[in-house]
């Protein structure tokens, strides 16, 4: 880790998207790493996986984003996708009541097993469908006042503010991570509690160049 | 022995429908015998199905025991087996608002029933009770908090057929078959959600998980387009009982109090990466010790859905022809079947890194699917490496 990344990217931050089944998880994800939208693409089994570089501070920053199932038996399997994740996106869906109501149960999920420094961003996603919307803006924006998170609502339909939850929670996580490089005298990779990494840096020399500089991946 | 590499392996899906005349004969008259050498059929059937109409279907009902080995049997067999399933059905949909007990055809409950399916399509949200003046000053009431409150159980099974809908319109969304708009595709996902509903119901230990909408596609899929009219009309009770017959043996993997079991879904994917370790162990190393890639995040998905999502919907009827046929056992095949795409792979992931790893086998790249059956077939099995089960 000594050495100067002689890379693509300066940091590499992990992080994971969950929330209910059906709230839209892999079409953030698709949408925002490959530019995509399925009005019905397949359940997630299991994990999905995959990358984007975004440029923060004149930082090449690559995320790694991993989208999990939703439906609790898969939860025991995915505790391991927690693990090394620096950023969640909590997704419930805004015509979907039901979906909000279960942000408490997520955000336990995140407690037991992610680091405690996680960023976690609430993500009220489906938007475009405001004739159906069943959550106000006001209702999550106060719980998440109340909880100490941040609150955007996207649609990965029409692409609505995809972009920009996912360019937040990196800023803010890009934010915490170089104010501790600089408080680390060495500056070495910063490391929260259990020793658990919370960014990696040059660990991952092969990545395919397209993904370099918010270039798509598939 | 019976894992020779193939030579009738060109008969992959249904892409070559005239491919494989001499199989196909020779899987015909197997069939026509008044008994059916088991053995000889998954001998031909390992080598592939040809998609000759209607074969493939009534094949795959012998190999997982649907069918009987006396072909005389199988009116009966099958009227039956059909009429236990409507039984089922009309059972176990339950309608608070009308008496207990009460068969007598009124529409209602959160699935229409079998006799009235037509009529229905309400697959985007299970029915809601009419709302009309209810005597709640009976036993049971829509708040009641007694475990056996069939409101509480309409209540329950709402929820369960929420999430099976939500899945079964998600099957396979480049079919039309599967997520057309036309009345056809409606009834198709009208009938897989009520088969995956039944098996809930008669699971209550499993109920529905995600995942289990892939298993019951290929079978419906074959049985709904049954050239036989009267095998089609019954396609949603047969493909109930295959998926029963299919998940017998894959269950486990379903069920998260098992994730630790020997025949839990880690132990299955541990029996896998020492498989490839014995293949090929520069290539497990690489993978898993080097780049430290948690064989989970890839074969989890491969095996809980035995392969059902990695591949285009004829190549996956065409490897399962091989699962289902394997002597060595459908699990053991699988494996192979897993260990193979990783091998096969090989030069994409060796030069790869964490990133590229995950990425090759989330979304394995297209392949000639008749060259991934060859090379699993020249692998040893589980049993003869010593992994018991």
């Amino acid at each position: 880790m000594a050495n100067k990344p002689d890379d693509d990217y300066d940091y590499l931050f992990k992080v994971v998207l969950i929330g209910d089944s059906g709230v839209g998880k892999s079409n953030l994800l698709s949408r925002f790493t490959r530019n995509e939208f399925c009005l019905e693409s397949k359940s997630t089994i299991g994990v999905e996986f995959a990358t984007r570089s975004i440029q923060v501070d004149g930082k090449t920053i690559k995320a790694q984003i991993w989208d999990t199932a939703g439906q609790e038996r898969y939860r025991a399997i995915t505790s391991a996708y927690y693990r090394g994740a620096v950023g969640a996106l909590l997704v419930y869906d805004i015509t979907k009541d039901v979906t909000f109501q279960n942000v408490e149960r997520w955000l336990k999920e995140l407690r037991d097993h992610a680091d405690s420094n996680i960023v976690i961003s609430l993500v009220g996603n489906k938007s475009d469908l405001k004739h159906l919307r069943s959550v106000s803006t006001e209702d999550a924006q106060s719980f998440c006042e109340k909880e100490g998170l941040s609150f955007i609502e996207t649609s990965a339909l029409d692409s609505t503010n995809v972009e920009k939850a996912f360019q937040h929670i990196l800023t803010d996580i890009y934010h915490i991570v170089s104010k501790k490089v600089l408080d680390t005298e060495d500056g070495s990779r910063p490391q929260i509690n259990d020793g658990r990494d919370i960014i990696v840096v040059d660990d991952h020399k092969d990545e395919d160049k397209a993904n370099k500089k918010g270039g798509c991946c598939s | 022995m019976l894992r020779e590499p193939g030579t009738s392996l060109q008969n992959d899906g249904e892409r070559h429908l005239n491919a494989g005349a001499q199989p196909c004969f020779m899987l015909r008259q197997e069939l026509q015998g008044s008994y059916i050498n088991v053995n000889n059929l998954k001998r031909l059937g390992f080598h592939g199905v040809p998609s000759e109409p209607g074969l493939r279907a009534v094949v795959w009902k012998v190999l997982l025991g649907y069918l009987s080995r006396s072909p005389d049997e199988w009116d009966q067999l099958l009227a039956r087996r059909r009429t236990e399933y409507h039984i089922f059905c009309d059972e176990l949909i339950v309608d608070p608002k009308q008496p207990m007990y009460s068969r007598d055809g009124v529409p209602g409950g959160p699935l229409p029933s079998t006799q009235q399916q037509q009529a229905h399509s309400d697959q985007g949200s299970p029915l809601q009770p009419e709302s009309h003046c209810e005597d709640v000053t009976g036993q049971d009431h829509p708040l009641c908090l007694d475990a056996a409150s069939r409101w509480n159980t309409y209540f329950q099974d709402n929820e369960t057929l929420e999430q099976i809908t939500r899945d079964v319109v998600r099957t396979h969304p480049d079919m039309q078959f599967f997520t057309g708009e036309s009345e056809a595709s409606e009834l198709h996902r009208q009938e897989m959600r009520r088969a995956l509903f039944m098996y809930a119901k008669l699971n209550p230990g499993l109920r529905y998980i995600q995942g289990m909408n892939e298993l019951i596609a290929p079978l419906y899929y074959l049985f709904k387009n049954d050239p036989d009219p009267h095998a089609r009309a019954y396609a949603e009770a047969d493909a109930f009982w295959c998926f029963m017959e299919l998940i017998s043996e894959f269950r486990d993997h379903f069920c998260q109090q098992l994730d630790n079991a020997p025949t839990g879904i880690r132990a299955t994917i541990r029996r896998l990466m020492s498989l490839l370790q014995h293949c090929d162990r520069e290539l497990w190393y690489h993978m898993e010790v080097k780049c430290k890639v948690d064989p989970q995040f890839y074969a989890f998905r491969w095996i809980t859905l035995c392969l059902a999502q990695e591949f285009a919907f004829p190549d996956t009827l065409r490897i399962w022809d091989t699962i289902l046929s394997d002597p060595h056992g459908r699990m053991d095949c699988l494996l192979r079947i897993c260990t193979s795409m990783i091998i096969l792979a090989r030069e994409r992931l060796l030069k790869g890194d964490f990133a590229v790893i995950m990425k090759t086998l989330q979304r394995y790249p297209p392949l000639d699917v008749s060259i991934l059956l060859d090379h699993a077939s020249s692998l040893p099995s589980c049993s003869e490496l010593g992994m018991s089960w």
